[in-house]
Formats: C-alpha cells, structure tokens, sequence
C-alpha cells in the first residue's frame, strides 16, 4: 500500500498545484468582480487543497522497487480498463508514476524531497499572495486596463468600484461571440439551427446579463438609499439646530460625494449596457436582413417560395426582437428631449385627419414602424437615426474580425457621444435663445429667411406670415422646446445662484453633478411644471424673510437638490417649510 | 414655386393650418440640426470633431446663440460644400416635410380603413391601441392638452 500511498501523494501534489492555479484564477476573478463571499469560499478550498497536501509531508517512504511494482500493476489496469476514459486516466497515472521514478533514480530521494518542499513553498507563496488585497488590487488594476485600455468605461461613469463593468464586458463579450456564431450558420444556411440557438443560448446569455446586472443595479440602490437617509438625518438635525462637529461636517461631504457616485453607478449600469445590447442587436438585424433568403455569394436558394415564407417568418421573429429595441427608443423618445416635438406632431397630424385621437395615434404608429417594420419614430428622431454612417456601413462587412468590429462600434459609440453632448448645447440654445439656428423659423439670428419665405408664398392668401412667424418664434422661446425651457429655468437658478455670490468653480462643479440638470430640471418636463413652481416657491419665501446674502449657501444647494430628490421619488414636498429650515439654520449657523 | 414651397404647399393641402406647418418648421430644425451634427459625428476626422467640440463648448460657456449658429453653418460648410448651404438645408429641410405629409397621407389611410370597416386594419388598431407606448403617447398629449 505504501507506493500507492507514494503516488497518491503525488497525484495529490501535482493536481495541488493544478488545482490552485485555476483555484487562484477563481478567486481572482470573484475578487475582482465583488462576489466576496465566492472569493471566499474559493480560498477556502485552496487552504483546503494546501492542507492536504503538506499533511502528507513527513510519511513520505521512497523505495525504487515500489515504483516498478506500482507501473506494472497500473498496466494491468489499463490491459482491463472499461473505457477509453478509464484508459486515458490511467496513462496519466503511468506518466506521472514515471516521472518519479525517473527524478528519485536521477536525484536521489533528498532531492526529491526537496522538490517537494519548494513546490509546498510555492503553495504557501500563492496563499500568501491570494490574502495580499494590495497584490489583488494590482492584478486587478493589470486586468482593468487590458479591458479598458483607454479608460473609456472608467472615465464614463466615473465610478470607483469598476469591478461590475468588467463583469458585464465579460458577459457582453459572450454575446459579441454568439452573435459570430449566428453570422456563422446563417452564411452557412443553417437557419434552423440559427433559430435554435438564438431561442435558446441568446436568450439566456441575456437573461444571465440582465439578472447580474439587476442584481448589483438593485445592491447599488440599496446603498444609496441608506446613504442618502443618513446624509437626510444630518442635515435635519443641522436645520433643527445642532451644531456640527468638525468630523461631522466631513462626514457629511463625504456622504454627499458618495451618493454622487452611486448616483454614476447608477447611471451606467442601464446607459452602458442598453447602448451595447442595442447596438449589438442592430447589427445581428442588419445581417440576417442581407442575408436570409439568400446563400453567401448572394445567389437565390432553391425553393424560392418556401425560402420566402420562410424569410417572412424569420423576419417577424426578428421584427419583435427589433420592436422592442424601437419601443425601447421610443419611450426613450418620449420620455427625453423629443417629447415636445413629438407630442407636438402627433398633434398636428391628428388634429388635421380629425381622427379619434387614439386611434389616430395608433395609426400612426402603425405607420411609423412600430409593428414589424425599420424603427423609425414619429416624424421625429427616426429622420436622423435612420441615417447609415461610414463606419456602420464598414460594420455591415461580413468579412470584420471580432476584434474590428469591437473597435469601429467602440469608435461609433464615441462618435455618437460627440454628437449627444453636442445637441445639449445646440438644442438648449435652438429655441431659448430666440429659436432658429437654423433660420427655417423666420426668427434665427443668421438667415433667416428660407422657411419664412417659402410659409409666405404658401400661405399667400393668408397675410402676415411673417409676423405671426415673429410671435410663434419668440413663443418658442417659451413654448415649444422642453429643452430651452429647462436652460431658462436653469439660467433662472444661476441667477439666484449668483445672487448669492457662489463661485463660477462651485457652480460649473454642481453642473458637472449634475445638480441643475439631473436633480432638479430635467425631471421637470413642462415649463411651471412641478419642480419649477416648488423652486420658485421656496427662494420667494426665502427672499420674505431673508436677506439672499445671509443664506447659508450649502443648505440652500442641498435644499434644491432635496426638492429634484423628493420630486423623482413622488414625495410630498412644501417649499415653505424647507424655506423655514433653511432660514432657522442660517440664522444659527 | 420651389421645392420647399411645393413641400409646405402638399401640407397646406392636406389641412395643415399656417400655424400648424409653423410648428413643424420648429420641429423640422431640430431634426434636421440633428441630422448635421449626427452627418458630422459620423464623418468628420476626429481633429475636427474636437475642435468643433470645443466651439461649441466655448459658446456655450458664453452663452452665445450666434456663435452657435455660426458654427453650425460652417459645419454645413464643412460636409457639403461652403457654395452649398443653403441648398443643403432647403434639401433637407423638403426631405422632412415630404416625410411628416407622407406620414400623414398614410395615417389618413389606415384610418378611412379602419372607419370603413376593414377586419385587417380594425384589428391592427384595436391591439396598438392597447399598447403601453401608444397609452404613453397619449398621455403625453393629454399633458400637453391636446385632444
């Protein structure tokens, strides 16, 4: 029994050292994507591992005859083996068997001993390095910036915890690979099998993503809500008139700056991820739409109508992919920047057939794509977004490695954030600033008379055109543009702001938070809507009773955020109140 | 009459009032200044695209609305052409107003379908009617007030 107790050991300490280096690779991995307890568990397995192992040092009895006794039985066991398996298993033995015999003839047993100690050595290293959270840390950092070359992902949100990124990448990576496979077979006509696996594999390669996405989107919330309620309970009992401690104050920042950042986490786990999803479900349509009904060289498949029936099949399977994508950009629509506009048509076009109102909304849909066809939107965002670029013409390429294709779509991506920082400036000034960049509205300030001269030939018998245009432009200054109503209101803000003497840095800070925009403006869709009329309710009773300059500018700003805080989440707000504590406070503080 | 009088003519005709085609001019340059700015993002060398960044950053900051449109033209200028402009943004311009008719051509279409009966276009509505976006749709307008 003793040589097989031998090469047990041996078993036991090579497959140690195997075991570990992927155990390692497991940990690091839980590690970096902050599944701590799993990191864990995998730890404990490598102690486990480790500790069998050095338990068998020390009955170590090496004898060269045991091992030509040890080789001989094991062919005997192969001579009788089941399977190929079993065979296959047993040459490893052998193999193994083997090469001790041949250190322990070449070296002597104290060498082999030695060996031995120098590879438990390097399990103890491992261990040592697998509990250095600075050595993880580094690893970690090394993974990041291979993923992350740029820094793009890290820079996007701005988070500090970037081990969610990594994990959705990776699982993003998945999909980049099941997508080439589903490029693959369809070349290959296998549609069927396409079918298959886009029914069975995509959908739960997306569901796995959705569901660890959710998971750690629903932790982060978590967080801030506790956050966000301590930070909350500060600052009552500053307005209720307690004096803060140095610590406190910096406590109080700093909860400030980390629901600022959840706030970012936040943010990117949905833009990130629905932007890739998206952008990778518009190339998979773009393929099988070329491609379906037809071999790789293009030429017809024989059976041409069952082809057809089965295209038309195939393409209503993919329309309610695509439509949900639509849907998704549409609620997007409609729910951003192009409410007004949209809205707007919809009502011009409805109010001119004097349909029904629904029913003429469902109409319209009907016609804009929403059911089976290319996504477009309702007069308005699709006129741009169906536009084809250079690059995503390169993307329809067949013949783009992985690697391509992940580079033009992250160029794409960047390009398309050009252009969306861009129409935030642009827009906000299109209407606010007096409408008419373009001069299409009569009202521009630079060329102003294309549209206007053409409304006024049309509309010839109807007068002054370009007078009402005067109106209807300076109107929408107001009126028609959700967006330049936010900037008036924002400008109204600033004013106030500098009324009370904050520094350009402070504010240009609280923009890049997005405290005007994201807290209190954008969730303010109409103008006087909600927010707005709460805002201007609490800086007037405010202005009653206090000198702007004797405020305390920090609860102010924090006020105002409170109020796009409690707006987002539908509670009850009076702004007499917050005024009164901001009022108290100052006067104390 | 020009294209873009003919275009804003094919809106009169289907009922649009004055002030109707005056709001989807509004609509139209919002559009359409996207369709440039997207054209630009999409083609223009990445050393343009900063520098037009920063522009753009830079009126922003001044919070000048001529620069804004100065800028926007020279990128017009840029992609097709500085003797083309106008051309570009009255092609554009027709291009969009020929969609929202078309549009409205065809909503018209379903809708004498669906009043006269047609099982095919009853069902169709019926189900869309249901729908979440076009609930969403609706409630937006109801916000807006209109009816």
């Amino acid at each position: 029994m003793a040589n097989i107790e031998i090469l047990n050991q041996s078993e036991r300490e090579e497959g140690a050292v195997r075991a570990l280096e992927s155990n390692e690779d497991s940990y690091l991995k839980f590690k970096i994507v902050g599944e701590h307890e799993e990191a864990n568990e995998q730890l404990n397995i490598t102690e486990d591992i480790e500790k069998e192992t050095l338990d068998q040092n020390g009955n170590i009895d090496f004898d060269s005859d045991i091992f030509e006794e040890r080789i001989r039985s094991l062919k005997e066991q192969r001579k009788n083996a089941q399977d190929n398996k079993e065979r296959s298993e047993i040459n490893k033995v052998i193999k193994l068997t083997e090469n001790v015999r041949k250190e322990v003839h070449l070296f002597g047993f104290d060498e082999v001993k030695q060996n031995y100690q120098d590879r438990k050595n390097k399990l103890e290293n491992k261990n040592s390095f697998l509990k250095n959270p600075q050595e993880v840390q580094k690893i970690k950092n090394q993974k990041l910036s291979e993923i992350d070359p740029t820094g793009t992902v890290q820079n996007y949100a701005n988070i500090e915890n970037t081990a969610e990124i990594i994990d959705r990448l990776g699982i993003l990576e998945n999909l980049e690979k099941f997508k080439q496979e589903q490029y693959e077979l369809v070349n290959q006509g296998k549609h069927d099998e396409a079918k298959e696996k886009y029914n069975t594999t995509y959908r739960s390669a997306v569901m796995e993503a959705y569901k660890l996405v959710g998971r750690e989107h629903n932790k982060t919330l978590e967080r801030k809500e506790i956050i966000d309620k301590k930070h909350e309970e500060m600052v009552r009992r500053l307005a209720d008139g307690r004096t803060e401690t140095n610590e406190e104050l910096e406590e109080r920042k700093r909860l400030q700056i980390e629901s600022k950042t959840l706030d970012n986490i936040i943010k990117a786990y949905s833009e990130e991820f629905v932007q890739k999803e998206l952008a990778e479900k518009h190339n998979l349509w773009i393929h099988l739409e070329r491609n379906v009904g037809s071999n790789t060289q293009g030429d017809e498949i024989e059976g041409r109508e069952d082809n057809e029936d089965e295209k038309r099949k195939w393409h209503t399977k993919l329309a309610d992919i695509i439509g949900k994508v639509s849907k998704t950009q549409v609620l997007g629509a409609l729910s951003g920047a192009a409410v007004g506009g949209a809205v707007a048509t919809v009502g011009v076009l409805t109010g001119t057939v004097s349909v029904p109102i629904t029913v003429g909304v469902a109409a319209l849909m009907i016609y804009s794509g929403v059911r089976g066809k290319e996504p477009m939107f309702i007069g308005t965002k699709g006129f741009a977004n169906r536009r084809i670029s250079k690059i995503e013409k390169k993307l329809e390429n067949d013949n783009l490695s992985e690697e391509e294709i992940t580079k033009l779509n992250t160029e794409l991506q960047k390009r398309k954030k050009w252009k969306e920082d861009v129409t935030q400036f642009t827009k906000a000034f299109s209407v606010g600033a007096g409408g008419g960049l373009l001069g299409f509205t009569g009202v521009g300030l630079l060329g102003a008379s294309l549209a206007k001269g053409a409304l006024d030939t049309a509309f010839a018998s109807g007068g002054s055109a370009s007078a009402e245009l005067g109106a209807i432009g300076a109107g929408a200054a107001v009126g028609a543009g959700i967006v330049s109503e936010r900037e008036i209101r924002d400008s109204q803000t600033l004013d106030l702001i500098k009324d009370l003497n904050i520094s350009q840095e402070k504010i240009d800070e609280m923009r890049r938070k997005g405290v005007f925009k994201d807290e209190v403006l954008i969730l303010d869709e109409k103008r006087g809507g909600p927010v707005a009329k709460i805002v201007g309710e609490f800086v007037g009773s405010i202005k009653e009773q206090m000198k702007l300059e004797e405020i305390n500018k920090d609860l102010f700003l924090y006020k105002i955020e409170e109020i796009g805080n409690l707006h987002k989440q539908n509670q009850p707000i009076n702004a007499k109140n917050m005024a009164m504590e901001v009022i108290e406070a100052s006067r104390r503080i | 009459m020009n294209n873009l009088e003919n275009a804003i003519k094919e809106l009169k005709d289907l009922g649009f009032t004055k002030e109707q085609v005056a709001e989807v001019l509004e609509i139209a340059e919002k559009e359409i200044m996207d369709v440039i700015l997207e054209d630009f993002a999409l083609n223009a060398d990445e050393e343009k695209l900063e520098e037009y960044k920063q522009k753009f950053d830079n009126a922003q900051k001044e919070k000048d609305a001529e620069k804004f449109s100065k800028i926007l033209h020279e990128i017009i200028g840029i992609q097709y052409g500085e003797e083309n402009i106008e051309k570009k943004k009255e092609e554009l311009l027709v291009v969009y107003l020929q969609k929202i008719a078309n549009l409205t051509k065809e909503t018209t279409e379903v809708y004498k379908k669906y009043s006269q009966g047609d099982p095919e276009a009853k069902k169709i509505i019926e189900e869309t009617e249901n729908s979440p976006i076009v609930q969403h749709v609706i409630k937006e307008m109801e916000k807006e007030g209109l009816d």
